[in-house]
């Protein structure tokens, strides 16, 4: 039986959406909670250049980066891994072979969504693979999670609206675009070592994980 | 719905099939030249909200399949 109790993946086939922001910071929020393992799919390598990062300087609770195992995935991958919750920092190519495979093992998939009209266009071929994993994989959850939200913009308020025609549930939580965010990547740590430049972002982290491990 | 949320559904509305004719042949699509005179006789129709997506056609899809939980 796998010790790991929540697999959570994060996938945009579109670049710039956050998606390794929110895969680092997820990761870092749930550290806080137990064990974490991230395993960083994108090709980018970004996740594990922000992890070796923290890990230099030394900062709070961090995941430990885990590489894509070899031959199949099974119950001893996790095994391998032996954390209680495992991150994947998937490619941003929803037609990867390693995300299909990824997909076919996750309990929550998240798709972070900029409030842009070009970001949501791109979604359409993305939802059909979601519906795939989906097919593979009947446990799969799946949330859209709007990114980068500027408040007062009304493209950003438009988006919870826009986001139904797809189909797939959104979060009540929403990111919105943050220093914080970019400042924790640029100093190597996560959200929560900023202490109160940080709180706000944090906040939206732990909404999310309450969303998540609820 | 603000007009800017209904703008913004319509776009995500209009992209949901990529215009793979035009795509894969190149054509653009037929015109017809028209007289000033028989233009202005011809009942006005509001546009298709696709015109506003260039690369997109305006799609009379079904609703997507709600995911389950």
């Amino acid at each position: 039986m796998s010790k790991t109790s929540k697999r959570i993946a994060l996938l945009n086939q579109k670049g710039g959406t956050g998606k390794t922001t929110l895969a680092v910071q997820i990761a870092c929020g749930l550290s806080r909670k137990g064990s974490v393992s991230l395993m960083d799919l994108d090709p980018q390598g970004s996740s594990t250049h922000w992890l070796e990062q923290m890990a230099q300087r030394e900062a709070s609770p961090a995941p430990q980066l885990v590489a894509w195992p070899e031959g199949r995935w099974s119950d001893d991958t996790e095994d391998m891994f032996g954390t209680q919750f495992l991150v994947v920092d998937c490619p941003p190519a929803a037609a990867d072979a390693r995300t299909a495979e990824a997909l076919a093992q996750m309990d929550w998939l998240i798709v972070p969504m900029m409030p842009s009209p070009v970001d949501l266009w791109a979604s359409w071929r993305l939802v059909e693979t979601l519906h795939q994993a989906r097919a593979r994989n009947p446990r799969l959850k799946a949330r859209l999670v709007i990114n980068q939200a500027e408040p007062g913009s009304a493209l950003s308020t438009a988006m919870r609206e826009a986001l139904t025609e797809f189909g797939v549930p959104a979060m009540n939580t929403v990111v919105r675009k943050r220093a914080a965010f970019r400042t924790a990547a640029l100093e190597g740590v996560s959200v929560y070592d900023l202490g109160r430049r940080g709180a706000a972002a944090v906040a939206e982290i732990e909404a999310i994980l309450e969303e998540l491990l609820k | 719905m603000n007009d800017t949320s209904s703008k913004l559904t319509a776009s995500v509305r209009a992209a949901r099939k990529p215009s793979t004719a035009r795509a894969a042949t190149g054509a653009t699509p037929a015109t017809t030249t028209t007289s000033p005179e028989a233009a202005a006789s011809q009942p006005q129709t509001a546009a298709p909200s696709a015109v506003a997506t260039p690369g997109f056609v305006s799609s009379q899809t079904q609703p997507t399949a709600v995911w389950p939980d």
